[in-house]
């Protein structure tokens, strides 16, 4: 058993060997889920959760170019985040986000936005900030037949807005672009039967380059729990009625 | 600029050997295919900002595989239905012995492992992908293949006999 280490490589081949993903549509699902990233709670993206993170993994300083080499401190890509990169540091430090310091607006926003008679609003959370270039937050919305989660996320980009050849993208009147989709399950595989979430999302880019997705589940959260109601508490039309409120304010920096 | 396009040819390409070494960090499909969606929709976020594709996409994978199982944002499935059933080809017996047994290591082993002898990653070139110090990943690297021969037992005779 001493040659494990030498033999290691070519069992892992051979156990891997033609081995596919089984879902035909993983590429197509992960260029969705891209696309409403930012709109979605992650938190690997800088959050407060994600700080919780390095405070358990206790990562140390690491100096990868390519892959985290940001100078422009926008957000970041799932795993990027979690180290810090002075390039000739060999002290462990960590970098923790800033703080959100405009998720309360966006919050107060969404509240105001989303109560209404008989509606009972719980589970708030705010999560980015100026420096993260996107101000998000979500809470649950329950009507009586169930609660909803509901979440949005603003961000500004380099206008004017264009469709650039998307598919699902339209250009409206007034020059902004909108992408929407109703009732997408969650799950690829069997877990949609057993959670059986689905989300209407809406995602638009204002002319000058403003951007806000929202997005409403038919449960209290997107991932590991079993669904609450038939339906998300919102439409794609109330989620675009939602998102052309003009008392939303979005960050001053621009989104690369 | 880099486009959707662009971004959709580089996953079609890439996803197979994603997802196998997904496979080997997850040990089940499910969480394979879930760890591939997950890195390349966050690879498509900044899609615009990345230089070397295919060497981010392998970090990004591995360090996505260590924090949600730091996170324990997945719960681990039993074992009692042995992975990868439905596969045809290859090796099933293989398959469900390595996947139990790197199933034993802690992630970060695992990761550790799959970068070292799966993806030929040199030592230095794993403690930057992994943000560990290099001493630290040989550390790991002797006590994971420890650990490798203990859970194998007489399998591992068997299978460094294939």
């Amino acid at each position: 058993m001493s040659n494990l280490d030498s033999k290691l490589p070519e069992l892992m081949r051979q156990a891997t060997e033609d081995l596919e993903p089984e879902s035909v549509d993983l590429v197509e699902r992960s260029v969705a889920q891209g696309t409403r990233l930012r709109q979605r709670r992650s938190v690997l993206a800088g959050t407060a959760a994600g700080v919780a993170v390095l405070a358990t993994v206790g990562v140390v300083v690491g100096t990868v170019q390519h892959f985290d080499g940001r100078a422009d401190g926008g957000p970041m890509v799932a795993a990027p985040p979690t180290i810090s990169t002075p390039a000739a540091s060999t002290t462990p430090t960590v970098q923790t986000p800033p703080p959100s310091k405009a998720g309360g607006p966006t919050l107060a926003t969404l509240k105001s936005l989303v109560q209404g008679p008989g509606r009972t609003l719980s589970l708030p959370e705010t999560w980015g900030g100026a420096q993260d270039g996107f101000f998000g937050a979500g809470l649950v919305v329950d009507d009586g037949k169930g609660g909803s989660r509901i979440q949005v996320l603003l961000e500004r980009h380099q206008g004017p807005a264009s469709c650039a050849g998307e598919p699902g993208c339209k250009k409206r009147p007034d020059g902004s672009t909108i992408r929407s989709s109703s009732l997408i399950p969650e799950y690829s595989d069997d877990r949609q039967q057993e959670f059986g979430i689905v989300y209407n999302y809406v995602e638009i880019t204002r002319k000058d380059g403003r951007q806000i997705s929202a997005t409403s589940y038919n449960g209290v959260s997107e991932k590991g729990t079993k669904h609450t109601r038939a339906v998300p508490i919102l439409t794609v039309a109330q989620l675009t009625k939602l998102a052309d409120d003009q008392a939303w304010k979005f960050p001053a920096k621009v989104t690369k | 600029m880099k486009g959707i396009t662009e971004f959709e040819e580089f996953a079609r390409a890439r996803v197979g050997p994603l997802y196998r070494t997904a496979w080997l960090l997850c040990g089940d499909r499910h969480h394979a295919e879930d760890l591939v969606q997950d890195t390349l929709a966050n690879m498509l976020k900044v899609w615009g900002r990345i230089d070397t594709p295919e060497a981010y996409a392998r970090t990004a994978l591995v360090r996505t595989f260590v924090s949600q199982r730091r996170r324990r944002s997945w719960s681990e499935r039993p074992t009692a239905d042995l992975p990868e059933q439905v596969q045809a080809s290859g090796d099933p017996d293989l398959r469900i012995a390595l996947a139990r047994a790197l199933g034993e290591l802690l992630p970060l082993d695992r990761a550790v492992l799959v970068l070292r002898y799966f993806e030929d990653r040199s030592v230095e070139q794993v403690a930057l992908d992994l943000g560990k110090k290099p001493s630290a990943i040989t550390t790991r690297t002797a006590r994971a293949l420890e650990r490798l021969r203990a859970v194998l037992g007489d399998d591992a005779i068997h299978l460094i006999a294939l």
